[in-house]
């Protein structure tokens, strides 16, 4: 691999934000894989996803938000808004990369120099892909309720219980996980915050089909999973103060019009070919047109008060509402425009190149249910609005 | 807090405040709604003194020249406190016309509005829902030694029958702006009262004589000038409605937080706080949907701007009456009186968002514009 290449990221901060983006534009245009160049469809994982993390280290571009001690870009959040920003309108494929966006910035703030040693290296690299073990069977929304257990045992805890709606479970070398290391009054308490190696003894992973027709998430089945008791980030008891850390500026990135702005694409490409124009479909396509300028709108707004400092967290959670909600409903406008073509099952041609119509409307349907459902980002909304309910 | 405001603006909206509270504005709109009164020329020249209806002119013309901005600030204060004075048909729409114009005439208007003794108005639209100025059928044409003016227009905004008018129309096959007093002869006034308190009217020109001087722009300029006018004055509106449905947010989430039912204040419900999240959405959608059409129209009318500026007012205006209609709503048969705030606020966004475009029109024309752009873009 050809490392020559490299930016310094004290480089990247004598360029000015738009001189930033047109760097990183270019850089994509140059080495970004076209086979990957495959926005909302395609999610990279596994080997492809290790190949695009390791792609970016080498050539400098990896990890904008962390801090440059700790390997990272170290950008302003405004050059990081650029970044992600550019990823969107290039049309690379999505990446989830946990280790990097979750747990990175939990290990950098609460883990001991010996944990960030042991791990950032390797999410730096792309060696290592972790899963994030949060959701439970009867812990979803509710997720302070979750059920699996951590009991010490001399150096080590022994695990027991069950993980589920994984994403990447089986892809992952690593998951990071919240157990119940106390029982408490309150269900917030007593838990706490684990590195877990995939292969360890104890440890089975059961893929689930999404919708999609993809394996991309699973189950988890911990039994007598034994963690060495270093492998624990933060006390005892403070894994909800340390998994709620996280939730804070960063929830940004969640609430981009990149996935609608896509989706909006190929809803103007399925009239096209359907050569579509006047009366209702007029109407629809004004109304999602505009529907997209004000949430584009909203989003600067919104990211350039992050930049100041002033925004909030529901504001947050408003664009997470927002833009989950616009990207499913392009995306069941789209199927209703196609007329017969909705019904097929897998890429629709219309006499061009294929467009995956029906997997692009299966996938939106989770947006509006993972990263806290629209439900839960409507009450954290509303107690800003109306106080507590009761 | 996403909405950022700058020291001019926050005192703006504070002596926006204070005007409110001195001259209860509320209980005018109320009673301006019953009597069918218009407004009052004594508080347009208290709104000039205050620097209100100079902000789009010259300090040459009196003006304070604050610019869009400010303008915009106010105009969401405005919304707030439904000041029915016309601040956005004459202090934006009138005053950038006649910014534009350097005839004496011109000039002279500008100073009168500027102090306040003078309502301006812009006489423009000849077809309802009309949203592109279109080339004016009313028609400057010679008449022995003068011109005379002929044509009909309709909702001419805060009509008064001493308001000076900039009539649109032709002359010589190009589009022209005339400044005539409205209570010149040979204009007829059909008078209609609008939900926001203030008076339309349609008006016939039948062989109004015109001076030379009272022809204030010709040609390209003064199309020009009629485009910057009515976006400027489409922002306002939306900068207005926001404010509007800002306030009724706010007086709902009041009320919800007092009235229980059930042993429990309604704002526990999750079901009523749901449904006030989706109004709560819909406008910070517009108060961002303005702002960066506000941020586009800094750097000129382009298309894109006026995209964004349609797509805007669309919005503010869905924004507010879905707002409106839901704040009656939930302030369940108290909502349903005339004595409740509430309904003042639902006449007055009705007027606001069919005013210079209805939500649907005005989202095709920024489809249409797009459109255009695209296809010019891949020529």
């Amino acid at each position: 691999m050809q490392v020559t290449a490299r930016v310094e990221p004290v480089e990247l901060d004598r360029l000015s934000v738009e001189e930033f983006r047109a760097r990183f534009r270019a850089w994509l245009e140059r080495h970004y894989p076209p086979e990957w160049r495959r926005p909302i469809v395609l999610r990279l994982r596994g080997e492809q996803e290790k190949k695009w993390l390791r792609l970016l280290y080498d050539h400098g571009w990896r990890l904008p938000a962390w801090p440059r001690e700790h390997g990272g870009l170290g950008l302003s959040l405004e050059k990081q808004l650029a970044y992600h920003e550019e990823l969107a309108r290039f049309g690379a494929a999505r990446f989830l990369d946990s280790g990097g966006t979750m747990l990175g910035p939990i290990l950098i703030r609460f883990g001991t120099p010996d944990q960030q040693e042991r791990y950032l290296p390797g999410i730096l690299r792309g060696e290592t892909l972790w899963c994030q073990g949060y959701s439970e069977p009867n812990a979803g929304s509710d997720l302070a309720n979750l059920k699996t257990t951590a009991v010490r045992d001399g150096d080590h805890y022994v695990v027991n219980g069950s993980k589920i709606w994984t994403t990447m479970a089986m892809d992952a070398s690593h998951m990071f996980l919240l157990a119940r290391t106390a029982q408490a009054p309150r269900k917030q308490e007593g838990i706490s915050f684990f590195l877990m190696e995939m292969n360890s003894p104890g440890v089975t992973v059961r893929p689930i089909e999404n919708l999609a027709g993809e394996s991309e998430f699973g189950q988890v089945f911990l039994d007598e999973v034994r963690i060495p008791a270093e492998n624990r980030v933060g006390g005892e008891g403070e894994g909800w103060t340390i998994a709620k850390a996280l939730l804070g500026v960063e929830r940004i990135f969640i609430g981009s019009p990149g996935l609608s702005r896509d989706a909006y694409a190929v809803f103007r490409e399925v009239a096209d070919r359907l050569e579509l124009h006047g009366g209702g479909f007029e109407e629809l396509n004004a109304r999602l047109f505009c529907d997209l300028n004000d949430l584009v709108a909203l989003y600067e707004m919104i990211s350039s008060a992050a930049i100041a400092g002033t925004a909030e967290s529901h504001d947050f959670s408003l664009m997470k509402l927002a833009a989950s909600e616009l990207f499913q409903r392009i995306t069941e406008a789209t199927l209703r425009i196609a007329d017969e073509h909705a019904g097929v099952y897998g890429p629709v041609g219309l006499g061009r190149a294929p467009l995956e119509l029906h997997k692009i409307a299966m996938l939106a349907r989770a947006a509006t249910i993972y990263s806290g459902t629209s439900e839960v980002q409507r009450d954290i909304i509303a107690r800003a609005l109306l106080g507590k309910a009761g | 807090m996403w909405r950022e405001e700058d020291d001019l603006q926050s005192m703006l909206r504070e002596s926006v405040d204070r005007y409110a509270a001195a001259h209860a504005t509320l209980a005018c709109f109320r009673r301006s709604q019953k009597s069918g009164e218009g407004f009052d020329p004594g508080k347009w020249r208290e709104m000039a003194a205050l620097g209100w209806t100079g902000m789009f002119l010259s300090e040459a013309a009196g003006g304070t020249a604050l610019g869009l901005d400010p303008a915009l600030a106010l105009a969401a204060a405005a919304g707030r406190h439904l000041i029915r004075e016309p601040f956005v048909a004459s202090a934006v729409i009138a005053a950038t016309v006649l910014d534009g114009a350097q005839a004496p005439a011109a000039r002279d208007l500008a100073r009168a509005l500027a102090a306040g003794e003078a309502i301006v108005v812009l006489v423009d639209q000849e077809e309802v829902g009309a949203i592109e100025p279109a080339a004016p059928l009313a028609r400057i044409e010679p008449a022995g030694p003068r011109n005379v003016l002929n044509g009909r227009k309709l909702f001419v905004p805060a009509w008064t029958p001493d308001a000076r008018l900039l009539v649109t129309a032709r002359l010589d096959g190009a589009p022209a702006i005339v400044a005539v007093g409205a209570d010149t002869a040979g204009i007829a006034a059909e008078t209609h009262r609008m939900t926001d308190g203030t008076i339309c009217a349609h008006l016939a020109f039948n062989g109004v004589e015109l001076g030379r001087d009272q022809i204030i722009l010709t040609g390209q300029e003064a199309a020009d000038a009629v485009e910057l006018a009515i976006a400027r004055g489409r922002l306002a509106l939306a900068a207005q409605l926001e404010g509007a449905a800002h306030r009724l947010l706010a007086l709902t989430c009041d009320y919800l937080g007092q009235r229980e039912q059930f042993g429990a204040p309604l704002a526990h419900f999750q079901a009523v706080r749901h449904a006030l999240v989706a109004r709560h959405l819909e406008i910070e959608l517009a108060g961002a949907s303005w702002r960066s059409a506000a941020a586009a129209l800094r750097d000129g009318l382009s298309t894109e701007t006026k995209i964004r500026i349609s797509a805007a007012k669309a919005r503010a205006s869905d924004a507010a009456l879905g707002m409106a209609r839901s704040a009656v709503h939930f302030h369940g048969a108290f909502g349903f009186t005339e004595e409740a705030d509430i309904g003042l606020y639902l006449n007055a966004v009705l007027r606001w968002a069919s005013w210079l475009g209805n939500p649907d029109l005005l989202r095709q024309h920024a489809l249409a514009l797009a459109e255009l752009e695209e296809r010019a873009t891949c020529r």
